[in-house]
């Protein structure tokens, strides 16, 4: 029997599958069953900042509803305050109680307040780790690149400050050096860093002419981003490496431990192929193993890492670009085709 | 003294509940109207744990009634802590049974009243001092406010002066003009009431508590031989009480820097005339008396605010020496009296000054407008020598007690401006002048004051919204008259109202509108065209549904609106004005996110650039017509009552056309509305068991209830079956208040000219006025029987005879054949009438059975009211109706909370729900109101949900009315309380009971006395089709509570589920029997 735990944040998992936050998770029977398929850690449902703003609003709203409505109606309902993360929080101790594997929080604020105050709070539920949730999408022209990425490290320097769980950042591939930015969460304390956040794109419908939002769920390719970035910073950083997006068989899972993660996150692969998908990643898993006398994940992470890799120029841009040339279907369509061949600068 | 005063923008209510809530251990209370903020408010700082000046959260209970909130407080002073209560009009008569108790026992406590008009000929929500006055016997020492400010300052007063006195304080105030008006004070931090309080007076107090420790028969009964000699052992107290009052007033000013005194004089030192009067006149007599004085009038006033104990010396003491004539104003009425109640404390205090000429008047009834022009009316007809006994605000054209009111003055400050808004309920444009007027109040130096006017029907109607501005303190206690700046947000108003009445020469004029605008002035009456052409008046639209929808604010134009009226009232300078409102919005939304401030910013700018200033033609041929609001020929009574009634013109209505009794006739609502009447029952019809369908017309028509209210239909129902010979006993609710508001009714008649008669005794007595009215029927049915056997015999005619006896064995029955029979005996003794010149024994039996004909066939009564009266106030009568055998029927219509007066908690709300005085869920089950009603066997119980199932709810109707006996139904009522959208209601209600929560069932005793189980499952909850779950998470008043402490939610949530449960269990075993 292979062994599949693995280090995750400064936890122990019993293998590298964590489920990532998504609505399937809110679910309290669902959380039994995902620990019942083997899941080694859950990612509670993110709490948003924003959705308790809107809530609240709402909730104001919907008080005033029939307020001043004559002499006797001022008001129809008492005055009540928003209880801010309470529901998220209650929420949250209910799946603490229902599943005994790890379970960790996730968070995305606006204020920076807010996040230490709703990251104490979720701490107080007894989770083990919280992810803190970078999602930033960012419509302004006037932010300062610079500027963001040291408003989050603040943001992250003052929540490990606050709590006693690991502190995992979830992040977006968009930074102009998104290496260096790890870099220096990982100085402030991060404890693991999950590869990549999918961020919000709506589409656009030509017939009605708006914009619509479908449900944006990976693809079996989507998973290359984060297999590059896990390569790069295997041995680099302290911080756990947890790779997710486009991550839908055991195999996935082998690709991105060769690369230098410690583990992964599932959540499309779920929504797709259902709960059970996560007994035949592992039995996959076992079975490669087995095959090829690994006997713990531990004998071959980060074999591919660029830290690992004889070729030095495995994980530069060359190789990238290397690999599109000799794509025939990329010749195929590209407007220049026939011309480009030793036009590589082009690119 | 402080430095330079903070001020706060308040309304009356909020400032006392905050100085009692400092004061006080325990609250006591109840809702009802104007003073129900005052428990509110009380009840969720207690809530949210705020602590009084003693450092603890006051213990805040609601009672059943005005009177368990007296006893509790009675009781609460007896075992030793300070407790307060708030109450107004019939909640105070209710009450002083244990004042005179209180004040016999010398238990200091403060009473805080927004005074209102007491029940009469009708009730009135809206303030005089008749309740106040109607207790001026029970020892309790009375303290009279006149505003805001000072309604805030002695709360205060009250509340120190009562603990060293151990005489208890009734503080009162105007309710609405001082409870619901929004002022700008300055507020006492409770480290000063700290300050002011002496606690030994405190631990003297609770010396006295009652205590096994130190144990004593505490008041018992006296007889003959002592009881007086015990009544006088409070002299003392009563003749230092002034004195007290007088030391807390100095040491306020000391604290404070404000001056209070007893009997305030105000004028001219030497004036010959002054008035004497009491609560929010006095501010509008002291404004007039300052315009007055300026134009050389020797006049002054008597602010009177110890009422009682009336303190002699120092009232006599701020007599001017020079007055030779003095008119004393009551708001109040004592008919038959030789005066009202201050005139008559004036004229004994002077009744050694024969020099002095006193008369009485009366102003103010029901919130009656009285203002500068009705002052200077009453100093001219003091000049004149006029008559004892005047009214001043109305024309009585009966008796001539009136004054005429000859010439109109503005003596409002110099620099005010005065805005005027007219907008709909709910639409958002009161809560937006409250902020306007917080947003100004609390960013400039400037006085403001808001009060709001609104329209009684529950249907929605009209708003308007009075405001003003100014650099002094505001003493207007009076509607606007003049008016600087108006704002229509709802242009159907045009034709209907008086929009731009006392508009001042250049004032500003602001209309929401679609339309361009050179096509505007076109829209206007022909008056507003002339207005507007004479007065140069500035014409400025905006198209704010347009703009809202534009910047994403959905339907709410309030922010439109309150933008628009920011830039170009005058106010404050426009650029000023709108970074004042920016950064208000930008407070306001501080947590709700960035792009909510954007876009309400955003809203601000576009508004900005939006309005249009509106072309005025220098003629115009287009221009709208008034609008015909009632149809041509409806007679007098709508010509002179209703039309003006609903062009807000009523207070022009003379004595004369008023009915002696308030009744009015029924059919009229019909006359004030277009479109549909509302949805007839005629499905009945086609019922089984509704034998004889006795009317396709409804009895109630375009009843003004809130749309999608989940009352009307039972009401449809009940009336559709019997209305032809229905008698309606209403409790004082939502239900009277569509069903019986002055001048129309929604009940009507069927082309025979029968319909239901309906009547409205109080909120507590409603199922004894029922039950009342049965006895009525029963002894004039009992009567006709006497009578026509007694006729029979000596009738000559055989066709009449013949009629009479089948009359008799038709007695009991209700049937047409009976009703028809009915009819033709009617016709068959109008003809023996005619020719009848018999026997003077006959022609007496034949005028008796005349009088009486109408009683051949029963009446059905029945007895309506909502959850409030049924479970709460009016228990104990409903349980004693219940427990008789006499002939009624109950009818509950169960919103689950006090609708009328603004969603308070009852007995029947549930639990986990979220209602006033409930405001973190209600912590126990809904009372089961029909078990309880089984349990004495011979009631009929039905519970029903007409959205569930209107055929089996209509079965319970007809076998409710068939037993002859007492018989309840409680009806589940949807109510905009509930907090979903009221279209759904048929959706909603079917929820209620698949999920379990509203079983539907009948219990009829005459099926046992056939042997038979008496119970019958409805809607048997056998299994969950709807979980609970869902049909609570679609109503607002479960949803907050989720939102705001979900733990507590779910807690409940769970328990309730039990609730439903047990209640099905004990529901169950009855089935069993």
């Amino acid at each position: 029997m292979v062994d599949l735990t693995t280090k995750y944040c400064g936890l122990t998992l019993k293998n590298p599958i964590v489920v990532g936050a998504s609505n399937l998770v809110t679910d309290l029977d669902n959380l039994v069953k995902l620990e019942k398929a083997g899941a080694a850690a859950i990612v509670y449902k993110s709490l948003f900042e924003e959705q308790i703003q809107l809530e609240s609003l709402d909730m104001e709203n919907a008080q005033e509803t029939f307020s001043n409505w004559d002499a006797e109606h001022d008001s129809f309902f008492p005055k009540l305050k928003h209880g801010g993360p309470a529901e998220h929080l209650l929420r949250l101790r209910q799946a603490r109680k229902a599943v005994s594997i790890p379970l960790i929080g996730s968070l995305n604020c606006v204020y920076r307040d807010t996040w230490v105050e709703y990251a104490q709070k979720m701490a107080d539920t007894g989770i083990d780790a919280l992810e803190l949730n970078f999602y930033t999408n960012e419509v302004g022209f006037e932010t300062d690149s610079a500027a963001l990425v040291n408003a989050q490290i603040d943001v992250l320097k003052d929540v490990h400050r606050s709590i006693r769980i690991p502190v995992i950042v979830k992040l977006s591939p968009f930074y102009t050096n998104t290496l260096s930015v790890i870099a220096k969460m990982d100085r402030v304390g991060a404890s693991g860093f999950v590869l990549f956040n999918r961020l919000f794109q709506p589409d656009i419908d030509i017939d009605k002419e708006i914009h619509h939002y479908p449900y944006n769920f990976s693809s079996e390719n989507d998973s290359r981003l984060a297999l590059r970035y896990a390569g790069l910073l295997y041995s680099n950083i302290d911080a756990s490496i947890i790779a997710n997006t486009g991550i839908f068989s055991g195999h996935d899972i082998i690709k991105m431990l060769l690369a230098g993660a410690d583990a992964v996150q599932v959540v499309s692969a779920i929504y797709k192929k259902g709960i059970p998908v996560i007994e035949s990643m592992l039995a996959e898993m076992t079975k490669w193993m087995e095959k090829k006398k690994y006997p713990s994940i531990h004998e071959f992470r980060g074999k591919l890492s660029k830290e690992n890799m004889i070729d030095p120029f495995a994980y530069k841009r060359a190789q990238y670009v290397d690999i599109l040339m000799r794509s025939e279907i990329f010749m195929q369509y590209h407007p220049k085709h026939g011309e480009l061949k030793n036009d590589q600068d082009d690119l | 003294m402080k430095n330079t005063p903070t001020y706060i923008n308040t309304d009356g209510n909020s400032a006392v509940a905050n100085i009692a809530y400092g004061f006080s251990e325990v609250a006591a209370i109840y809702p009802i109207t104007p003073s129900s903020d005052m428990g509110e408010k009380a009840d969720a700082w207690s809530a949210e744990g705020r602590k009084n000046i003693f450092g603890e959260r006051v213990d805040v209970v609601q009672m059943q009634s005005e009177g368990g909130a007296a006893g509790a407080i009675h009781g609460a002073l007896t075992g030793g802590a300070m407790a307060t209560t708030f109450t107004a009009s019939q909640g105070l008569m209710l009450m002083v049974p244990n004042m005179f108790k209180i004040a016999g026992e010398m238990i200091p406590t403060v009473f805080h009243v927004s005074a209102r008009s007491l029940a009469c000929q009708a009730l009135s929500i809206f303030g005089d001092h008749s309740d106040v006055m109607a207790t001026r016997g029970t020892g309790f020492a009375m303290l009279s406010s006149g505003n805001v400010q000072e309604a805030q300052d002695l709360a205060v007063v009250a509340h120190l002066a009562t603990l060293e006195a151990r005489i208890p304080f009734l503080h009162f105030f105007d309710g609405f003009r001082t409870s619901h008006s929004i002022q700008k004070i300055v507020p006492i931090e409770y480290e000063t009431l700290r300050d002011m309080l002496d606690m030994k007076y405190v631990e003297e107090f609770r010396k006295l508590a009652l205590k096994p420790e130190e144990p004593m028969c505490k008041v018992g009964a006296q007889n003959p031989d002592v009881y007086f000699q015990g009544r006088e052992t409070v002299n003392k107290y009563y003749d230092a009480c002034p004195g007290i009052v007088k030391k807390y007033m100095e040491l306020f000013e000391k604290k404070t820097g404000r001056k209070y005194k007893l009997y305030e004089y105000v004028g001219d030192p030497k004036a010959t005339k002054i008035i004497i009067s009491m609560g929010s006149s006095i501010e509008t007599i002291e404004e007039t008396i300052n315009y007055l004085l300026k134009k050389g009038e020797k006049v002054g006033a008597i602010k009177a605010r110890l009422y009682r104990p009336f303190a002699l010396d120092d009232f006599l003491s701020v007599i001017p020496t020079t007055v030779k004539k003095i008119a004393v104003l009551d708001r109040t009425k004592e008919p038959g009296s030789l005066g009202e109640p201050l005139f008559l404390d004036v004229v004994a205090a002077l009744r050694t000054r024969p020099d002095i000429q006193i008369i009485g008047g009366r102003y103010g009834l029901s919130s009656k407008e009285f203002t500068p022009s009705m002052v200077k009316a009453v100093f001219d007809h003091v000049e004149a020598n006029g008559w004892h006994g005047f009214t001043v605000g109305i024309h009585d054209d009966v008796t001539k007690k009136s004054i005429s009111v000859k010439e109109e003055i503005d003596t409002e400050q110099e620099g005010i401006v005065r805005c005027k808004f007219w907008g709909y309920g709910s639409d958002g444009t009161v809560s937006a002048n409250k902020n306007a007027i917080k947003i100004i109040g609390e960013s400039t130096d400037l006085f403001v004051q808001g009060y709001f006017q609104y329209d009684s029907n529950k249907s929605g109607g009209y708003t308007v919204s009075h405001l003003r501005f100014g650099k002094k303190p505001i003493q207007s206690e009076y509607l606007l008259n003049k008016v600087d700046f108006v704002a229509l947000h709802r242009p159907q108003y045009i034709g209907q109202y008086d929009i731009l009445e006392g508009i001042s020469k250049g004032g500003t004029f602001l209309i929401n509108s679609s339309q361009k605008p050179e096509n505007i002035f076109r829209l206007f009456t022909r008056d507003m065209q002339e207005t507007i052409w004479k007065k140069k008046i500035n014409v400025y639209a905006i198209d704010a549904s347009k703009i809202a929808k534009n910047v994403g604010l959905g339907g709410r134009i309030n922010s439109v609106m309150q933008t628009a009226f920011f830039k170009v009232s005058g106010v404050v300078p426009e650029a000023e004005a709108i970074a004042l409102i920016k950064k208000y919005v930008e407070k306001q939304f501080a947590r709700k996110g960035p792009e909510i401030v954007e876009m309400n910013w955003k809203a601000i700018d576009v508004t900005c650039e939006a309005i249009v200033q509106v072309p005025i033609p220098n003629e115009s041929e287009k221009f709208a017509e008034i609008t015909q609001l009632i149809p041509a020929g409806s007679g007098d009574f709508a010509d002179y009552v209703i039309d003006p009634i609903l062009r807000l013109k009523g207070d022009t209505i003379p004595v004369s056309r008023m009915p002696l009794n308030g009744a009015v006739p029924t059919g009229t609502k019909k006359l004030e509305y277009r479109g549909t009447p509302g949805n007839a029952a005629t499905w009945i019809e086609k019922l089984p068991f509704v034998q004889e369908p006795y009317i396709a017309e409804p009895y109630i028509e375009y009843a003004p209830s809130c749309s999608g209210c989940g009352e009307v239909p039972y009401i449809h129902l009940a009336t559709q079956l019997f209305g032809d010979r229905m008698m309606i006993a209403n409790a004082t609710g939502c239900t009277s208040i569509y069903g019986g508001t002055f001048p129309t009714t929604p009940y009507t008649k069927d082309s025979k000219g029968k319909g239901p008669a309906w009547a409205n005794s109080l909120f507590e007595d409603n199922a004894e006025f029922g039950f009342g009215m049965r006895l009525a029927v029963n002894a004039n049915r009992k009567q006709l029987k006497t009578n026509v056997h007694a006729l029979i015999p000596l009738l000559n005619n055989a066709p009449l005879r013949a009629a009479l006896e089948k009359g008799l064995q038709l007695f009991d029955a209700v049937t047409r054949e009976a009703r028809d029979h009915a009819d033709e005996i009617k016709r068959l003794l109008g003809e023996e009438h005619l020719r009848s010149s018999g026997k003077k024994e006959l022609r007496i039996l034949l005028d008796k059975v005349i009088e009486l004909q109408d009683y051949f066939v029963d009446k059905s009564v029945w007895i309506f009211g909502g959850d409030g009266w049924a479970y709460d106030i009016g228990f104990g009568g409903l349980d004693h109706v219940m427990a008789s055998n006499k002939n009624v029927n109950v009818l509950v219509m169960d919103t689950e909370v006090y609708s009328n007066t603004g969603g308070q908690a009852s007995k029947a709300t549930p639990r986990g729900a979220v209602a006033k005085f409930a405001s973190d869920g209600k912590k126990l089950g809904k009372k089961n109101l029909g078990l309880m009603m089984t349990t004495y066997g011979n009631a009929y119980v039905a519970v029903v949900n007409m959205g569930m199932d209107r055929e089996k709810t209509a079965l319970a109707f007809v076998g409710a009315e068939r037993h002859n006996g007492p018989s309840i139904i409680i009806a589940y009522s949807p109510c905009i309380a509930h907090g979903y959208d009221m279209r759904l209601t048929k959706k909603q209600s079917e929820k209620a009971s698949k999920s379990g929560y509203w079983p539907m069932y009948r219990f009829n005793p005459d099926l046992r006395t056939e042997g038979k189980n008496p119970f019958i499952w409805d809607v048997p909850v056998t299994e969950d089709t709807v979980s609970f779950k869902n049909y609570l998470e679609e109503e607002i008043r479960y949803k907050t509570l989720n939102l705001s402490n979900p733990e507590e939610a779910l807690r409940l949530e769970e328990l309730a589920e039990k609730d439903n449960e047990q209640r099905f269990k004990d529901i169950k075993h009855l089935s069993e029997v």
